[in-house]
């Protein structure tokens, strides 16, 4: 299928979400071609590098249309896990569905950290992972416990740069994962993971000319530039083992 | 009076959330932390009910907070001069401790002059913290 189709049926598919919508409020809608959605995400177990893309088939179906002809089309889109959902949708049901798909992708990350991943203290953070988890589930039940986005991210990092000892992990406000490495007023690195792919940290960092002085500092980058970022400031002196 | 500054001798308490504690129980830095969507971090000013002790406005406190006290939730207590202090010396913040009274909780107060992305100002009102209550009596 070439690019121009897949573009058109995708055109279609958001004509008929806009169209489902409106049926809602009590419009006619005989006609209506209707499309069966399957996605294929890829399998968090398959994954080696967190921070490549990941690649989503799509299959619409577009199913009754006028005229009778079922037309079966193949999307393959590219993006990073922490990528919004491709399309948004309104209804409670999906809504939902949404909750179940956020649930399921949780407990598929912090199993993955506590079964399979090379993280060296990967059952101690399994295990905090799934305390935050619940505390999180019980003080707001509608919201979602922990962005999966910000864990996958946090997930990544730590797969990434195996030289850090065990972090002090907490959730923001937003849910997003916050860690920390601290072993004094002066020897702090936090960092949060947010669902972009970017991290907001803070260092605090003895001055390089004068010791009893403390540098402090704060940013934004990338996940993969962070310890690049981090580093010049020797936060891996009390960050590692 | 609604937008007056508390002294600085004063002292604020915050409820703090399970998941934003450490480990050891103890705040964190996002347990100061604002929402995207607040426009000041809220407290309780504990001298304006004025009682005798700590424990006293603690438990008034406890009466105030219109949530559901979780088993773990921690109270914690600042003084309202250390947490504008360490902030102007060690940030280009300027913090301001205001009085933000409401029907049901004429102690209610908010710390202005952050923003939920400024971790820097979070991490240094974190260092602040004198003491820790559990938010559920015991």
């Amino acid at each position: 299928m070439s690019l121009e189709e897949q573009v058109e049926v995708l055109e279609q598919y958001e004509k008929y979400l806009a169209g489902k919508a409106i049926c809602a409020t009590g419009a006619t809608c005989q006609g209506l071609a209707k499309f069966e959605v399957t996605e294929e995400e890829p399998s968090v177990e398959d994954a080696k590098d967190w921070t490549n893309k990941k690649i989503w088939r799509v299959r619409l179906r577009r199913i009754g249309a006028s005229p009778e002809s079922d037309v079966d089309s193949h999307l393959t889109l590219e993006y990073h896990l922490a990528d919004p959902p491709f399309y948004a949708s309104e209804s409670p049901f999906d809504v939902l569905d949404g909750k179940l798909a956020d649930e399921k992708k949780i407990r598929k990350l912090i199993n993955y950290v506590r079964d399979e991943s090379k993280i060296q203290f990967a059952e101690e953070l399994a295990a905090r992972l799934n305390f935050l988890h619940e505390v999180a589930k019980e003080e707001d039940p509608d919201e979602v416990p922990i962005s999966p986005e910000s864990l996958s991210n946090f997930i990544g990092f730590l797969q990434n740069t195996p030289n850090l000892r065990y972090p002090s992990v907490v959730l923001t406000p937003s849910n997003e994962i916050s860690a920390q490495w601290r072993t004094a007023p002066n020897r702090h690195f936090a960092v949060v993971f947010l669902p972009t792919g970017e991290t907001r940290f803070v260092i605090f960092t003895p001055n390089p000319g004068d010791p009893d002085k403390t540098d402090r500092l704060s940013g934004i980058t990338s996940v993969d530039s962070l310890m690049e970022t981090a580093q010049p400031h020797r936060v891996l002196e009390w960050a590692s083992p | 009076m609604r937008g007056d500054r508390l002294p600085d001798q004063d002292h604020i308490s915050r409820y703090c959330r399970p998941k934003t504690l450490q480990e050891d129980g103890q705040p964190s830095r996002a347990s100061f932390m604002l929402r995207p969507n607040e426009e000041f971090f809220s407290v309780n000013w504990l001298e304006y009910l004025d009682l005798p002790d700590r424990q006293a406005q603690i438990t008034q406190v406890r009466q105030v907070i219109r949530l559901t006290l979780q088993a773990t939730a921690k109270i914690a207590v600042l003084n309202v001069g250390g947490i504008l202090d360490r902030v102007h010396r060690n940030s280009d913040r300027v913090l301001a401790v205001l009085h933000e009274p409401e029907q049901d909780d004429p102690t209610h107060s908010g710390i202005h002059g952050y923003r939920h992305e400024d971790d820097l100002v979070a991490d240094l009102i974190a260092e602040e913290v004198r003491e820790t209550y559990p938010a559920k009596q015991t």
